[in-house]
């Protein structure tokens, strides 16, 4: 069963569409299913994909959208799940850098931004997949979201140094204790998502920070270089693993 | 956006009088659709519609192989909450349509 090349990437479009909707995954499933077999019929009986969903993709989106349940584990699993995850590179990196106070710019900048990230990517996932947008303008505002999502990072760290808020230590054992902890929450993502990526990643996270320790450069620079090696690590991630979900289906 | 509210109401209740001749799937009941000359509304609007009748229970729908043996295809049936409710719109359209035949009729002479 082949579909029309017009056909398959709305299907795609309309799948993250809704993906990014955080709509339950069942209910997509089915409903893009039945959708494909009436696309195929149609296709068979000449008929033109604009019969089938009308003449704006995005309304019909809207209209699917309205339907489908939302999926409540985004907020309750999977947001915390990232959040934690943050944390726990968070405290790995400090303790790669032997510093156990948190201040608490960091400790309430880093999940805001991390929430507002996603939220964000997600809104411009939802764009780019109602809307007719070309494949220049798509890469260009990936580019731009990178760029003021680094900017937002470094400017949190920037923040930090400016403005001095109230400051969290951790003792030696504390210390201690939360980086067991941190590994502890990176396996457990790791059985979670059943993928080896989780340990893989933290590895390949911080060794550029490891190696830049022995390489005696300005502490400005070294903070800066190191933020945007990791933010673009992490860009790089993510639109990976969206690939790999857009090639799964 | 009302017009198109109203024709989803009327769209429903023609789904679910396809759906009572007997068991059927997205495809056939767009086509019945297209002979008994409804084609005013894009074909793919029947599905929102569909799932949101199954959540309310007015339908529900079974998986069936294909004989060609290709992926499955979902069948609709009626609840006794759809039969009912395709009573109810009976009645109501059937005061509607005449009423609005009256005042149309009126106006003509």
């Amino acid at each position: 069963m082949t579909l029309s090349k017009e056909s398959q990437t709305f299907l795609d479009n309309l799948r993250v569409y809704l993906f990014a909707s955080n709509k339950k995954e069942e209910e997509v499933n089915e409903l893009l299913e039945e959708l494909e077999d009436h696309l195929y019929e149609a296709e068979q009986n000449g008929k033109s994909i604009e019969h089938i969903i009308g003449k704006s993709p995005k309304s019909y989106m809207k209209e699917v959208e309205a339907e489908v349940d939302k999926d409540g584990r985004f907020w309750i699993l999977y947001m915390p799940m990232i959040i934690l995850g943050a944390f726990a590179y968070l405290v790995m990196d400090k303790a790669l850098d032997n510093d156990r106070s948190y201040s608490l710019l960091i400790l309430i900048g880093n999940p805001v931004l991390f929430i507002f990230s996603i939220l964000a990517l997600f809104c411009l996932y939802r764009y780019v997949a109602a809307n007719k947008v070309s494949k220049k303008a798509e890469i260009l505002s990936y580019l731009l979201f990178s760029i003021i999502q680094i900017s937002l990072f470094v400017g949190l760290l920037f923040a930090n140094d400016w403005k001095q808020t109230p400051v969290l230590t951790v003792s030696p054992v504390g210390n201690t204790a939360l980086i067991f902890m941190s590994l502890l929450v990176f396996a457990g993502l790791a059985v979670f998502s059943k993928t080896w990526l989780v340990i893989v990643l933290p590895v390949l996270f911080f060794s550029p920070q490891i190696i830049l320790r022995y390489i005696h450069i300005d502490e400005n620079t070294e903070l800066i270089l190191l933020t945007c090696i990791q933010s673009f690590f992490m860009l790089g991630l993510a639109i990976w693993m969206i690939w790999q979900l857009k090639k799964e289906n | 956006m009302s017009s198109s509210q109203l024709l989803k109401g009327i769209l429903e209740g023609c789904l679910l009088a396809i759906i009572a001749e007997r068991e059927t799937y997205g495809y056939e009941m767009v086509e019945k659709l297209a002979s008994y000359g409804f084609t005013m509304v894009s074909e793919g609007s029947i599905y929102p519609l569909l799932l949101r009748m199954k959540k309310e229970g007015l339908v529900t729908t079974t998986s069936k192989a294909l004989p060609s043996g290709g992926p499955k295809r979902k069948y609709y049936q009626l609840t006794p909450a759809g039969e009912k409710e395709l009573k109810d719109f009976e009645v109501r359209w059937s005061a509607i349509s005449s009423s609005v035949d009256n005042i149309l009729r009126r106006n003509q002479s």
